[in-house]
């Protein structure tokens, strides 16, 4: 739901990294606005440094060279996260952002996207940190924890470390050192499995139970029917579902949008162990507007949440309401995974990029403005005998660099945010012309791009 | 006198202000900080920020299902639209498209709340509209775009198998409203009426393209663009309402069909409400207009067989449709589609009736008629009902739901 400070996540890593490198920023919206879009749901944002998370694909000496010195690393931020700033004004330079007095021996290990209106960190310890929700301003607590400008623990119903989280445009996502996910905030976007007992906000329990088909508000997702459709406005939730799920937890008709206030919990579900096939083990997680990504170990990506525009990659227009293989790529090890508002983007190991779900600004790069309901694997000329090697979606623009460090972008480009020197929309992969820099990451605002690059020598 | 008169205009703006702050404050307790600085900025005069206020309202249309969008939010576009339009339309004439643009799509996918302003502000902006010069021979194309297949034999090899061989839809002239009741609203029973809208200025003035042109050129409209909406190749877009009616009269392929359909148009454009009127018919039974729409677009446009809840006046203003119904009960032989979305529409294409699929449609009686212009039909609440162009055609729907009688449809 509404919420702010889309450039609001802590975004430090790269700061701290090492003097020869910079950061490019790219063109953030002009006029003083820094705040991005509305909503800055997170999640996109912070692709970069999920190295510490896979190991093995680790082919990135930058974090092995910072991990080989052992120094201690600082989460920075700037930005807008208005329960954060004492007038709720924006933070225009990086500001350190410390660790609480309750967690003074622990140290900052990982920033995550922050979704709306919060940020989210993780420390050494595994543990996830949330800040920035505010007491008066109708943020979701279940989704952020009722933390104001100090970060404090958001306890998950597991002692296993953190190693990766994300957060969409209301829900958030994490995977612990065992691959196991947890998910909570947006009812629609958490799929049924097993649901913390009551978690109070001071510190949660770890009892597990399991939820009941009967509770909450299970029932058929709510359509506008007997009429014709009519008119362009009409989004309507087309989502069927599976025949089996019994359990369907998506939003319900009877929820009034108006009583934002009592509806919290009725339209906010507590972390869940989200059910995964035996031997499934989870490296890394993304979170969309209202889908969620996770990728195994094995390189398998599973896709859960809102399907209206194909983001799930299951080739139909369906919610996803459990998690479920992207069938067609099997055979394919996926490498990273990225997500926008309503699109997804992954590489292959190999380094070939795939695409899907809505396409309204040539987001998925595909030289058309058609939704794909199935992963489709891009095949511009420009990008031909060159590797995928990192990618990041903005809400609807697509950004990828190349294992010979050259940086693409593609999609929504009204505010230069593909770095080509206009606001024209691109629907196909563009090289953005980055002289004297050799760009060593990119990570994409929700209505900006970053790049870490370094300095020529 | 000039104190009096005033003091209701600074009460207004008053209440307009306060209208404003409220919803920016709604918007911030849904937590849309960005947006109440930016449109705070728009509202000092800054373009840049409207337009960014404008994708922030945007983007929140568009994060989940329709009906999840929280109301203020759409209000909040329109106001996001209101501050671009007008900054747009101070910043020159040739901005006036775009303002006009952005007025339209705040008509169409924002909230009531400054409904009249953006009225207010398309009838100011549209005031200084350019004159609409027509090319030549287009008056005349148009008009014999509307009078095709008077013949009826020729029709016939346009239209579904066993058409106007079934049982014909009554057709009643000038019919009091007493009778309507008694005869055909009460007996869930369809019937045309003639006679009854030759008064309406659309009669005269929608035959007239300069005319459409003039009032409604610039406005932007949302239409559907391939053979029907059942069709996997259909798509809906927004384009103005010039270039929809170059669209009817070039009248190409028919995988390029445009069609204005089930939009209400009159409460975008006022001129056009101006030329109709409710009929008197629409108030049997002490219900509740539901909506108008508007059904316009070229020979060949086709709505396939389904049925809607409530009661049905069809009104043929410009042009021929064929229309064919089948009363409620024959629901379970017409095989509606099982996805609740489009539980209201059957799985038979009368255009093309696959018997062995679907066997129990082949001997089923129906009603239809070639509703011409000037005639009304009136399809009771659950009737399914088919309804092909045999020319360019202008048709308004009215819906109403009926309190008193249990033919309300749910």
């Amino acid at each position: 739901m509404g919420a702010d400070s889309s450039s609001s996540r802590a975004r430090s890593k790269s700061q701290s990294r090492s003097r020869e490198k910079e950061l490019l920023i790219d063109r953030l919206g002009e006029g003083g606005d820094m705040n991005g879009g509305e909503a800055g749901g997170g999640g996109k944002e912070m692709e970069e440094d999920r190295k510490e998370v896979r190991g093995a694909a680790a082919d990135d000496e930058m974090v092995k060279e910072e991990e080989g010195r052992a120094k201690e690393k600082s989460v920075l931020m700037w930005g807008y996260l208005p329960g954060v700033s004492p007038h709720r004004s924006p933070l225009l330079y990086p500001v350190a952002v410390r660790m609480p007095d309750s967690a003074a021996r622990d140290r900052w290990m990982d920033v995550s996207g922050g979704g709306c209106g919060f940020a989210m960190a993780i420390s050494e310890s595994g543990k996830l940190f949330t800040w920035g929700s505010t007491d008066d301003m109708g943020q979701s607590y279940v989704t952020s924890g009722k933390h104001e400008e100090t970060p404090e623990v958001f306890h998950l119903p597991t002692e296993v470390p953190i190693v990766k989280a994300a957060a969409g445009w209301a829900h958030c996502v994490s995977v612990t050192a065992n691959g196991e996910v947890y998910t909570w905030g947006w009812k629609e976007c958490v799929p049924t499995g097993r649901i913390v007992k009551e978690q109070s906000y001071s510190g949660g329990t770890s009892e597990k139970e399991e939820r009941h088909s009967g509770s909450l508000s299970d029932q058929v997702s709510p359509r506008l029917q007997g009429s014709r459709i009519g008119g362009v406005v009409s989004e309507f939730d087309t989502g069927c579902g599976e025949k089996n799920s019994k359990r369907r937890r998506l939003s319900s008709a009877k929820v009034e949008p108006e009583n934002k206030s009592s509806s919290e919990e009725t339209l906010s579900a507590l972390p869940c162990l989200v059910t995964l096939d035996t031997g499934v083990r989870i490296a890394s997680v993304a979170a969309g507007g209202r889908h969620t990504l996770a990728l195994s170990d094995t390189g398998a990506l599973l896709t859960f949440g809102w399907g209206l525009y194909g983001q799930c990659g299951q080739g139909s227009t369906n919610d996803q309401l459990s998690p479920k293989c992207v069938s067609s790529l099997l055979g394919v090890k996926i490498h990273e995974v990225a997500a926008g508002l309503w699109h997804t983007i992954c590489t292959s190991v190999d380094g070939g990029v795939f695409s899907f779900g809505g396409n309204q600004f040539g987001q998925l790069g595909t030289g058309s403005d058609q939704a794909e309901t199935l992963p489709k694997l891009l095949d511009a000329p420009c990008l031909e005998n060159k590797s995928a090697k990192r990618v990041s979606c903005g809400a609807r623009h697509t950004a990828v660099m190349t294992g010979d460090g050259q940086v693409f972008c593609w999609g929504w480009n009204k505010y230069g945010q593909l770095g080509l020197g206009d606001a024209t929309d691109r629907n196909i992969p563009s090289l953005v012309p980055i002289n004297n820099y050799q760009p060593k990451n990119v990570s994409c605002g929700w209505w900006h791009t970053l790049v870490l690059s370094e300095s020529p020598t | 006198m000039g104190g009096e008169s005033g003091a209701p205009a600074a009460e207004a703006v008053e209440v307009d202000e306060e209208r404003r702050a409220a919803l920016l404050r709604r918007i911030t307790e849904e937590g849309g900080f960005a947006f109440v600085s930016s449109a705070e900025k728009a509202a000092g005069g800054d373009l840049r920020a409207a337009e960014a206020a404008r994708e922030m309202a945007w983007e929140q249309l568009h994060s989940g299902p329709w009906h999840e969008v929280v109301p203020a939010w759409r209000d909040a576009y329109a106001m996001a639209c209101l501050h671009v339009a007008e900054l747009r339309a101070g910043a020159g004439a040739g901005d006036r498209r775009e303002a006009l643009r952005a007025l339209d799509m705040g008509l169409i996918m924002g909230g009531p709340l400054l409904r009249r302003d953006l009225d207010e502000a398309v009838q100011r902006i549209a005031a200084c509209a350019e004159d609409v010069v027509v090319a030549d021979g287009c008056t005349d194309k148009w008009r014999e775009g509307i009078s095709n297949n008077r013949d009826l034999a020729e029709a016939l090899r346009i239209l579904p198998n066993k058409s106007l061989s079934s049982k014909k839809v009554e057709k009643r002239p000038s019919l009091s409203l007493e009778t309507f009741i008694c005869d055909y609203f009460l007996h869930d029973s369809p019937v045309i009426i003639s006679g009854c809208i030759d008064h309406w200025p659309a009669r005269t003035k929608w035959k007239d393209i300069a005319y459409l042109q003039r009032v409604a050129g610039d406005r932007t409209v949302p239409v559907e663009v391939g053979k029907n909406y059942l069709c996997s190749e259909w798509k809906q877009e927004l384009i103005t309402f010039s270039q929809f009616l170059e669209r009817v009269h070039s009248n190409n392929c028919p995988s390029n069909l445009t069609y204005l359909a089930q939009h209400p148009l009159f409460d975008q454009i006022q001129e056009l409400r101006d030329d109709i009127m409710i009929p008197d018919y629409c108030f049997a039974g002490g219900g509740e207009l539901r909506s108008l729409n508007a059904w316009f677009g070229p020979l060949g446009t086709v709505t396939p067989l389904h049925q809607d809840p409530h009661h049905n006046l069809f009104a043929q203003v410009i042009g021929r449709k064929y229309i064919r119904l089948y009363p409620a009960s024959a629901s379970e032989s017409l095989y509606p589609h099982t996805e609740s979305m489009l539980s209201n529409s059957s799985q038979v294409d009368l255009d093309n009736i696959d018997f062995t699929e679907f066997p129990k449609v082949e001997n089923l009686d129906f009603f239809d008629c070639v509703l011409e212009e000037g005639e009304m039909l009136y399809i009771p609440p659950k009737w399914w009902h088919y309804v092909r162009s045999l020319s360019t055609s202008f048709s308004v729907s009215f819906w109403w739901s009926a309190t008193a009688y249990p033919s309300e449809g749910a």
